[in-house]
């Protein structure tokens, strides 16, 4: 007990833990669309556009959540507009914006004269150095996004499964699709400080995929993921005190050794799946 | 005699260099069974797609239930649609029923929760279509057959007096053809109207319609079916192919011959 206690003893231990469930939840809940739409290339070309973002708000002096955030969340409005507008593909019109930017980034932060952990913290994730006032940032954000998932929640599923029904029957499709591009943009950032801009993927994906393997209804899918993340989440926090390794990369080793789990207890369901011709 | 539910007035489409419909006009009174008969890629698809506003004509006139149909329009319109037969994610988490509630969602609209009268619809929909045995399965684990039948009780849950079929029964048995031509029949009852679409002459076969289209790159002709399944008309709508007599036109012909 005092194994789990004892951590919790510093401030910056209890930020940590709040800051890191946030981040679970809000990952798992948007990573279930991330992954049944096929995208989940966005989480890690945002993530990594992101950099521009921070490095300006960085040069402001200004609090690197806010203008990483609504960078994050213009470049992903520019990513669903480039795709919808040029001839390019959803994960080409990533790739474009995310280097664009991510070059920008690596541009403005070589100019810079001193070393800058802040923003080395950003890459790697610095789960140990999340302020009070990040928190309420992260907080705030969460908020938005899981109320703005809750309010659209319908539409959000129609257009993951069936895009042009949807639009036929009525639902703004391309707002949908705005306004996921525009909670993932938010996560990504929230994530960042975690797990690191680098790993952000990790939590957006992983536990929605493990999830995956377990159920075949939406919601349950929602429900298990947010439970792999935050069990990902609480013992990767737990590696990083004890073990002293980066808190991003122990909550993502974590969630890989969860994703095999689940993958091994679905694979008594496997036979029945392969005689139907999944998989083909 | 009531308005057209549907009304075309020299309706052209151009898709890039590609002209996919040239010069339709053509007015569909509420309440009929239209059938539209075309060889694959006359623009059949093109016709219903323009019809539900997913393409604006190039040039001419639409005009859908009295409104030019728009993304705004469509809310309030809920034309009923039944794509074509096409692969769709089958491991995605949803149920047959889930998929059949996606029909109320245009109608609900934003902010409205589906509440016991949505999954009253929902299972008399179900019942309509004859699987509500699989209400509860994944619509993944459902055969090609089944999973026409939840999305044509989609369609249906829209509660739609206009419902557009693509392609109903390409690739499906003979019983299921059969059973979504029973279909549209009692449809046909209840008073919708519905357009369906076929390059299959055996359709014919299946189903009486009250009028029929047939389409190629235009309309070549349009009218009640004993004016209409003439070997000449029909050839021209094949693009000059040969079409072999079948037992539709007996049956026309006799049906014809009653009224």
């Amino acid at each position: 007990m005092n194994f789990l206690l004892e951590p919790l003893q510093y401030p910056f231990m209890q930020h940590a833990l709040l800051g890191t469930f946030t981040v679970s939840i809000l990952c798992a809940v948007l990573g279930t669309f991330v992954v049944l739409r096929k995208i989940s290339f966005i989480g890690e070309g945002l993530a990594h556009g992101s950099l521009a973002g921070l490095a300006i708000g960085y040069l402001l002096h200004a609090n690197l959540y806010l203008v990483g955030n609504i960078y994050t969340a213009a470049l992903a409005m520019l990513i669903g507009f480039l795709h919808e507008k040029a001839k390019v593909s959803f994960d080409v019109a990533i790739g474009i914006i995310f280097s664009t930017s991510m070059a920008l980034g690596v541009a403005l932060i070589s100019r810079m004269k001193f070393y800058t952990t802040d923003l080395t913290g950003y890459l790697f994730g610095s789960v140990l150095s999340i302020s009070g006032s990040d928190l309420n940032i992260m907080v705030l954000g969460a908020i938005l996004v899981l109320v703005l998932t809750a309010l659209f929640y319908k539409e959000l599923v129609y257009c993951s499964f069936d895009a042009e029904m949807a639009e036929v029957s009525g639902v703004p499709r391309t707002f949908m699709h705005y306004l996921l591009l525009f909670m993932i943009a938010m996560v990504v950032v929230i994530a960042a400080q975690t797990l690191g801009i680098i790993l952000v993927t990790s939590l957006l994906i992983t536990p929605a995929a493990a999830a995956y393997q377990l159920t075949n209804r939406l919601n349950r899918m929602i429900l298990i993921a947010v439970g792999v993340s935050l069990l990902s989440s609480l013992t990767g926090l737990y590696a990083s005190y004890y073990l002293n390794i980066a808190s991003g990369a122990s909550i993502a080793l974590t969630a890989s050794i969860l994703f095999v789990i689940s993958y091994a207890l679905s694979a008594q369901r496997k036979p029945l799946r392969k005689s139907l011709g999944f998989h083909q | 005699m009531r308005p057209p539910i549907i009304k075309l007035q020299h309706v052209s489409i151009t898709l890039g260099e590609y002209q996919a419909l040239n010069d339709v006009s053509l007015q569909i009174p509420p309440g009929t069974c239209v059938g539209i008969i075309g060889p694959n890629g006359s623009g059949k698809t093109t016709l219903l797609r323009t019809i539900l506003g997913l393409i604006k004509p190039t040039s001419g006139k639409i005009e859908v239930m009295g409104t030019i149909p728009t993304r705004r329009n469509r809310q309030a319109q809920q034309i009923g649609y039944v794509p074509q037969i096409r692969r769709i994610d089958r491991d995605f988490p949803v149920t047959v029923s889930d998929v059949v509630m996606q029909g109320r969602v245009g109608r609900l609209g934003l902010f409205h929760r589906p509440g016991p009268k949505d999954r009253g619809i929902v299972k008399t929909c179900l019942e309509k279509v004859g699987i509500n045995d699989l209400a509860g399965k994944q619509i993944g684990a459902l055969s090609g057959g089944q999973q026409q039948r939840a999305f044509i009780a989609r369609a249906l849950a829209q509660e739609s007096s206009l419902l557009l079929l693509d392609e109903p029964a390409t690739g499906l048995d003979i019983p299921t053809q059969q059973s979504i031509y029973e279909l549209l029949e009692e449809l046909h009852q209840e008073g919708v109207t519905t357009l369906t679409t076929t390059h299959d002459l055996l359709a014919l076969d299946f189903h009486h319609f009250g009028y029929i289209a047939c389409i190629n790159k235009g309309l070549v002709a349009f009218g009640p079916p004993q004016q209409i399944l003439t070997p000449e008309i029909l050839s021209k709508t094949f693009s000059g192919f040969p079409i072999p007599l079948s037992k539709a036109w007996e049956k026309t012909d006799s049906l014809g011959g009653l009224q």
